[in-house]
Formats: structure tokens, C-alpha cells, sequence
């Protein structure tokens, strides 16, 4: 075989395996079934039970709970979609990606710069932030969009137009922050742009959905960061194949430890291992303008609970075969 | 005249005259028909409403703006104002700037015109 053949076969064999290696990296297959649409309930409107742009969910103590976003309140269910009561929002707040932790119910308020904190019967408890002030000062928020509570009851805020997320003590005070407030645009490890909700394992690894970087990034309880994955090199390339993401706006911590992360504007939930690997995916295909699935929460049974954006209504999904993608 | 059915070929055209009279509703479309006192922006990268209420927060606190309507899918906001006022282009591309996103375009402005 002459010099030139043999270079051309040594070529074709590096990029043959090139080409299995990026497969591999940036095109998983999927190792689980999608789940698959058991039950809906809702539909738009302002009565009980109905929503206008449900964008947060949460469950806890055998409740789900929906921000209904422009209705200006958290409505409570039974687990098979029973209207249960309405937390009413004050100054017509919107509540974005919520959390309930040891019965108290958490919600981060856009529109007016502050974190709710409601008790077991629905009373508001206390007002972290200054309501209708935005600010960026150490625990102060500009547009918070997600909140989660530790294993210890600190609360993680994503403060979306701050660019960060701040850790602050169960009674609101400030103890650290990842990002760099108000810079935006940066693709580099724990750097945001528009950060929008955040997840805590029971271990204290902090998962967040970077949004507009199109990423989900991983740090340990001491704030380190640990790992970030969605698209090649999770540096801000969107799309819609397995494992890429096009604007991640909730993210949350299944019973094994797994993640789902509500891929919005692929109208899906994806579902990785706490690595960062892809498992399966599965959601609603948008009939007309607007995206569906964009907001997550999983119970301890495994049920997965969506909301729907554009049809104003909460899906109920549970593993196995069927229609879902 | 009416007695006779001899109008009645007449009546589409009465009916088209009578739709063109009426004033057309307000539309965050990206159609070509907008409030007089507004302005129609053409914003990239809307997807989200996470964007859109960003977008509704910024210019909801400036002077002069009564309310904002926000298509997603389209990307254009329809800034409705108070007659007289007035933005430059540096000011609306400054305001969707710290929203999050770039201004493509102004559709439309209060007077019409457009850049």
C-alpha cells in the first residue's frame, strides 16, 4: 500500500471515530421509555381550577401546587387534579417557579422583586426583597424566576435580571451568590445568563436551568462548581436533539435523584442522571403558536407534573409506553 | 329602493365599505394595522414568558406608557403610549437591551413611520 493510500485510510479511521465520539457526546439515544400523558386538568380562565399562564409547579405534603401566573395567584390540588384552595399573590404579583418545603409554600415574584414565603394555611408569612423595588444588593432581586429550598431550609433564589443565584438563610439573610450580578451574555463555567429556576438534591447539589445559555449547570453544596451539560460544550448552542436544550425554564429532582428539566421551547421534559446523562424525553408538541411544557415538578412516587404554557393546564405523566415523544 | 331585491348585489360591497369604516381592532400580529398611539416593535429573541414579562416590566415603568402587548411567537411588543409621547430609537433599543433581548426594528410609531 503506498504512503498516500495509508494516510487516506488512517484519515477515514479518524474520523470515522470522530464521528462515533460526537455521536455519543452530542446525540444520545434514549435509554428509557418516554413517559407517558396520563391526565390533564385546567384550561384558561380565572375561576378555580382554571389558569392563565401557569408557569411554576411544585409538589409537597400530597399537594401540587400551580403559580397561575397572571391570575395573580397559587392554586393547590389533590394529586388527581381536585381544586383543593387559592393563595392569593399580593399586588398582583406573578408567581414564577415555586417550591413547598416542610408545608410552607415559597414563590418568587417577578413582577414585584420579592420572595413569598406562605404558611400551611395559605397566610403570607414574610416578604424577602423590598416588594416593587427592584435591586441588586445582597439579597435583593431583580425579576426573581425560581427558588428551591436545602436540606437545611436555606433558600436558593434565581434572580433573573441580576444574572445570579443567591443562597440566603431560612429567615432571608444573605449568605453567598454564584454568577456575577448584571453581567450577562458569558458562556463560562458558573456564569449565568438569565437564570431562571433552581433545583437542591437532597445531598445539596444545586442544579440550575441557565436559560438563555441553554444549559444546566451543577455546583456542590460549598459552591463549587461541579459540571454543566446541553449541547456541545453546554456553551450556549441550542437545539432540539436529545440532551440540547432550547431555553431550560424549570428544573427539578426526581425520587432516585434523577433530573427532569423543562425544556420550553421544544414543548418537553427532559430526563437525565444527576451526571448529566440523557435518559428519555417526553411532552406535549405546540397545535399552534407558543410552547407547552415549562415548568417540572416530580413526586416522590415518580408521577411527573407539567404545566402547559399555551394550554393553560397541568399534565400528569407516569413512566412507561405510549403516545408521548 | 329596498322593496325590490334589485340592491342586493350591492350588499358585499356594502358590507366590505362598513368593515373598512370600523376601527380595527389592536393586534400584536406583526399586521400592518396598529393603534395610532403606539409603537410596534420588532424584539429578537422573545420566546419565553419569562421574556415577554421582562419586556411588559421595563417599559411599563416608563412615562407615557399605558400598556404593552406581547406576542411571543411573533417577537413584536406593542408599546401603547399617551399622546405626545415620545422615544428615540437609542431609548426603546436601550430598553429592550436591559430586558434581555435586541431590537430588530420599530414597525411602527406614534404618526406612523418606521426604522
Amino acid at each position: 500500500m503506498s504512503r498516500a493510500a495509508r494516510a487516506g485510510w488512517i484519515i477515514a479511521g479518524v474520523l470515522v471515530v470522530l464521528g462515533a465520539a460526537i455521536k455519543l457526546a452530542w446525540f444520545p439515544a434514549p435509554v428509557e421509555p418516554p413517559y407517558r400523558l396520563v391526565k390533564t386538568w385546567g384550561g384558561e380562565g380565572t375561576s378555580p381550577g382554571r389558569f392563565r399562564n401557569p408557569i411554576g409547579i411544585a409538589y409537597g405534603n400530597g399537594r401540587v401546587y400551580v403559580a397561575d401566573s397572571l391570575n395573580h395567584r397559587i392554586q393547590v390540588f389533590d394529586p388527581d387534579g381536585r381544586f383543593v384552595r387559592a393563595i392569593e399573590v399580593p399586588d398582583k404579583g406573578r408567581p414564577m417557579n415555586i417550591a413547598v418545603h416542610d408545608g410552607q409554600v415559597y414563590a418568587a415574584d417577578y413582577w414585584n422583586d420579592d420572595v413569598l414565603i406562605f404558611g400551611r394555611d395559605g397566610t403570607l408569612e414574610r416578604t424577602l426583597g423590598t416588594p416593587g423595588k427592584a435591586g441588586s444588593a445582597p439579597g435583593r432581586f431583580n425579576s426573581p424566576a425560581g427558588i428551591a429550598v436545602g436540606p437545611k431550609g436555606d433558600l436558593y433564589v434565581a434572580d433573573f435580571h441580576n444574572q445570579r443565584v443567591q443562597k440566603l438563610t431560612p429567615d432571608g439573610r444573605f449568605i453567598r451568590q454564584w454568577g456575577h450580578t448584571g453581567k450577562k451574555g458569558y458562556v463560562e463555567a458558573g456564569w449565568f445568563n438569565y437564570p431562571i429556576d433552581v433545583a437542591v438534591a437532597p445531598d445539596g447539589t444545586i442544579y440550575v436551568a441557565d436559560g438563555y445559555n441553554d444549559r444546566i449547570q451543577v455546583f456542590d453544596p460549598d459552591g463549587r462548581f461541579l459540571r454543566k451539560w446541553g449541547g456541545p460544550f453546554a456553551a450556549n448552542v441550542r437545539g432540539p436533539f436529545n440532551g440540547w436544550f432550547r431555553t431550560p425554564t424549570g428544573v427539578a429532582i426526581g425520587p432516585h435523584g434523577n433530573v427532569f428539566v423543562a425544556d420550553e421551547e421544544n414543548d418537553r421534559i427532559q430526563k437525565f442522571t444527576p451526571q448529566g446523562r440523557f435518559l428519555t424525553a417526553f411532552g406535549t408538541p405546540h397545535r399552534g403558536p407558543g410552547y407547552t411544557e415549562t415548568a417540572v415538578t416530580v413526586a416522590p412516587d415518580g408521577t411527573v407534573y407539567t404545566v402547559n404554557l399555551i394550554e393553560d393546564r397541568v399534565e400528569v405523566w407516569r413512566p412507561g409506553p405510549g403516545p408521548a415523544r | 329602493m329596498f322593496r325590490s331585491k334589485s340592491w342586493m348585489p350591492l350588499f358585499p360591497v356594502i358590507l366590505l365599505a362598513t368593515a373598512l369604516a370600523l376601527p380595527m381592532p389592536v393586534r400584536a400580529d406583526g399586521s400592518n394595522v396598529y393603534p395610532k398611539d403606539s409603537y410596534v416593535l420588532q424584539v429578537n429573541g422573545l420566546a419565553c414568558p419569562y421574556c415577554a414579562y421582562g419586556l411588559e416590566k421595563q417599559f411599563v415603568h416608563q412615562r407615557g406608557v399605558t400598556k404593552i402587548d406581547i406576542n411571543i411567537v411573533k417577537g413584536v411588543a406593542v408599546v401603547h403610549v399617551r399622546p405626545g409621547t415620545h422615544f428615540t430609537d437609542a431609548q426603546l433599543k436601550q430598553f429592550v437591551y436591559d430586558a434581555g433581548f435586541a431590537l430588530r426594528g420599530v414597525v411602527h410609531r406614534p404618526g406612523g413611520g418606521r426604522s
